[in-house]
């Protein structure tokens, strides 16, 4: 008998350690004075870990009651990871920002005297899918475009291109001597999908800034459009064309970076975070930074650049105050010449100027000259980019004809503004 | 009596009800429900649209073809890897040296996450197998970059890091086949071929449907090999169900769409293993 209730003491108490559990864990969230602050971070590489590491240091020397809490992890990690923490009311203080972090998980930091702190076109752009709120304080801009290797072309009697002509030609030549003209990577599809995004902001949002306003309004549609046509035609044409298809298969991200930075290939379309895998590789590589020519005229030719790195506050977060002035230090010249120069990227805080690398000018030359546009995939919503990464591979490999890629897209699209219109 | 008796087994279960209820059940008809509705990314309102998410299952070709790109890694999984586990089983039954040391190097690579398995096979495929072409002066194969050998490239992974699971299960119920039986064969002027066609494959039926029912289950979840490998690619040929309702969840955003996969990836898993279970039962009932 005295077994039979010491069973049954054993087995309740199995039960109740289910549920005590979760309250110690309460409980202990708020135990404790000092403020920490949790970043969650989606900027995994080492340049973007010892920026934060080293403002982070400078904070809490002049702020010794505030230390942090850094992770950093991939994008779709951080997507999962804010989606469960969401769920259970566990979000952090302050986090990257990603468009799929809806609006009510972030606090609206308009009229924030820091934002005067940085570049005003940058904080509009940075915010450009919200009506009338701030969410996202950039840090940074970033571009996708085509990095080149002087030291190539020049070997091969080239110079650089400035139209869809001369850079078929200057493929033509350089597979001629032996040379394979581009990077690319079809392990990773990540590589040629860059590409992608670069080539649609120009082709599409170029000449028509307002695209997915007409779009939304039923006055477009992928199929018809001949931009959309011709940035799937290029990635096809010229940039899986003239790479090695059958090494492709074999190559990573990384080793992309190493092909370009080691003069391996002459072309590589990547992001400006490709900028310090390429310099780890080969820090005296002798690269350039293009728009890519799409077409006869070199003044087509528009460099996309984005606000890039931008940083939210949770709406949940107990320590708003603290996280605000930590936001408002990073917006600091100090804070912009740390992140500048460890990311290898042009600061979006006012007044920072700092020399990251010989590229840099490249960049100017496209931002002084009015030679850009700022929209890319970032604009677009999720369910259509999903559908467009799953796909686009299809035609560059000969898989799917233009009218079914086409048709299934704008399929997508006009799903995405239907979930959007449901859920709002 | 009896009653008392009921109520001291059930308190003895419910912990194990408990845990059930809350880690299966509730997460099983959560992800029903949400199948019925637009749930989308961090929303935290949604709206019920009935049949509309299925509808769009069985019209995505992305999604169809999916399934088919499943069942053909489960097909060649389940198939080559019971029929390699089934042979090392036999042949670490048999008198051979170092059965110890077999058993445990056929088994480590079960011990390894298969995101591991992944990483170390991407590395063969992308810079051993090439290396290997180029000492032999023949043009590298990239075997994942070609969608006719990209899902026997990944099954092969799948085989690697699973039938050493199911050697065990076969040693164990190869070793409980009587040996008097094998000799009373051996005697009759059987000979090895014979007694593991007569005796012991079917002594063993119902472990064999046992470790087919598990894989047929485990590889029509696989995951990591696709993430890790191939993203899926190329064009889409090695993307698996899961693997698909992850990015449609993670990457679109859509939970419902997403939750309505995965009521299909379940029914499909639910029909195999219960056609096999049938399968099963008739063989014992004609065995009987």
């Amino acid at each position: 008998m005295k077994k039979k209730y010491l069973a049954m003491l054993l087995s309740a108490g199995m039960a109740a350690s289910l549920w005590t559990g979760g309250v110690s864990a309460e409980e202990g969230a708020d135990s404790g004075e000092a403020v920490t602050l949790e970043i969650l971070s989606l900027k995994t590489e080492e340049g973007p870990q010892a920026a934060f590491q080293q403002m982070m240091d400078n904070y809490t020397a002049a702020n010794p009651n505030v230390t942090f809490e850094i992770q950093s992890m991939s994008s779709d990690d951080l997507k999962t990871t804010l989606r469960a923490r969401s769920a259970s009311g566990d979000m952090p203080d302050i986090i990257t920002w990603m468009k799929e972090v809806e609006p009510e998980f972030m606090v609206d930091l308009s009229g924030e005297e820091f934002l005067s702190n940085l570049n005003e076109d940058t904080v509009a752009g940075a915010n450009a899918i919200y009506e009338d709120a701030i969410y996202a304080m950039p840090i940074d801009n970033g571009y996708i475009a085509l990095y080149y290797n002087k030291d190539v072309l020049e070997a091969n009697g080239l110079e650089a291109p400035t139209t869809l002509d001369e850079l078929t030609a200057c493929c033509e030549t350089l597979e001629a001597n032996g040379v394979t003209p581009f990077a690319c990577s079809l392990s990773n599809l990540s590589v040629p999908y860059m590409s992608l995004i670069a080539l649609f902001a120009e082709t599409v949002y170029g000449p028509n800034a307002n695209w997915s306003a007409e779009r939304d309004a039923g006055e477009h549609s992928i199929v018809e459009d001949e931009g959309w046509k011709k940035a799937f035609d290029i990635l096809t044409d010229v940039v899986y064309k003239y790479c090695d298809p059958d090494t492709a298969y074999n190559q990573s991200y990384e080793d992309c970076a190493a092909l370009i930075a080691n003069g391996d290939v002459a072309f590589y379309g990547n992001g400006s975070w490709a900028l310090s895998g390429i310099r780890d590789v080969n820090p005296d590589a002798n690269i350039g930074l293009m728009a890519f020519p799409i077409s006869g005229n070199p003044e087509d030719a528009k460099m996309l650049c984005f606000p890039d790195t931008s940083m939210s506050i949770c709406a949940d977060s107990e320590n708003i105050d603290a996280a605000k002035d930590f936001l408002a230090y990073m917006t600091s010249e100090e804070a912009g010449t740390i992140w500048s120069e460890n990311v290898k990227v042009s600061s979006a805080v006012n007044g920072v100027s700092v020399d990251y690398d010989p590229i840099a000018a490249d960049i100017d030359s496209y931002l002084t000259s009015g030679q850009f546009t700022p929209y890319g995939d970032r604009v677009l919503r999720s369910v259509f980019t999903d559908k467009l990464w799953e796909t686009f591979s299809y035609y560059m490999l000969g898989e799917s004809d233009w009218e079914s890629l086409a048709t299934e897209l704008d399929t997508y699209w006009d799903k995405a503004v239907e979930e959007e219109a449901a859920a709002e | 009596m009896r009653k008392k008796q009921n109520t001291f087994y059930l308190a003895l279960l419910m912990p194990a009800i408990i845990l059930f209820a809350v880690f299966f059940i509730v997460p099983v008809v959560q992800s029903m429900w949400l199948s019925f509705t637009d749930s989308y990314g961090m929303k935290t309102t949604w709206n019920f649209v009935g049949w509309k998410n299925y509808i769009e299952a069985f019209t995505d070709k992305t999604f169809t073809k999916t399934i088919g790109a499943t069942l053909k890694y489960a097909l060649i999984t389940v198939a080559a890897g019971n029929l390699l586990s089934l042979i090392l089983a036999l042949l670490l039954d048999s008198r051979i040296r170092c059965k110890a040391v077999l058993r445990t190097f056929f088994f480590v690579p079960n011990i390894m996450s298969l995101l591991v398995v992944g990483y170390i096979w991407c590395f063969i495929y992308q810079q051993v197998l090439p290396d290997i072409f180029t000492a032999l002066g023949a043009k590298g194969i990239a075997v994942l970059g070609n969608k006719n050998t990209v899902i026997p490239a990944l099954a092969a992974a799948g085989i690697w890091n699973a039938a050493g699971y199911y050697m065990v299960i076969y040693i164990a119920a190869l070793q409980g086949v009587s040996e008097d039986l094998i000799e009373a064969a051996r005697i009759d002027g059987a000979n090895t071929w014979q007694i593991l066609r007569r005796i012991k494959l079917p002594l063993i039926s119902p472990t064999i449907v046992t470790c087919l029912i598990l894989s047929v289950a485990a590889h029509m979840k696989v995951f990591e090999l696709p993430y890790t490998m191939t993203s899926g690619g190329p064009v889409g040929a090695s993307a698996t169900m899961v693997y698909k309702i992850y990015m449609t969840a993670f990457n679109a955003n859509r939970n419902g769409y997403a939750s309505a996969q995965s009521m299909v990836l379940f029914i499909i898993i639910g029909g195999i293993s219960l056609g096999l279970n049938l399968l099963m039962r008739k063989r014992e009932e004609k065995l009987e």
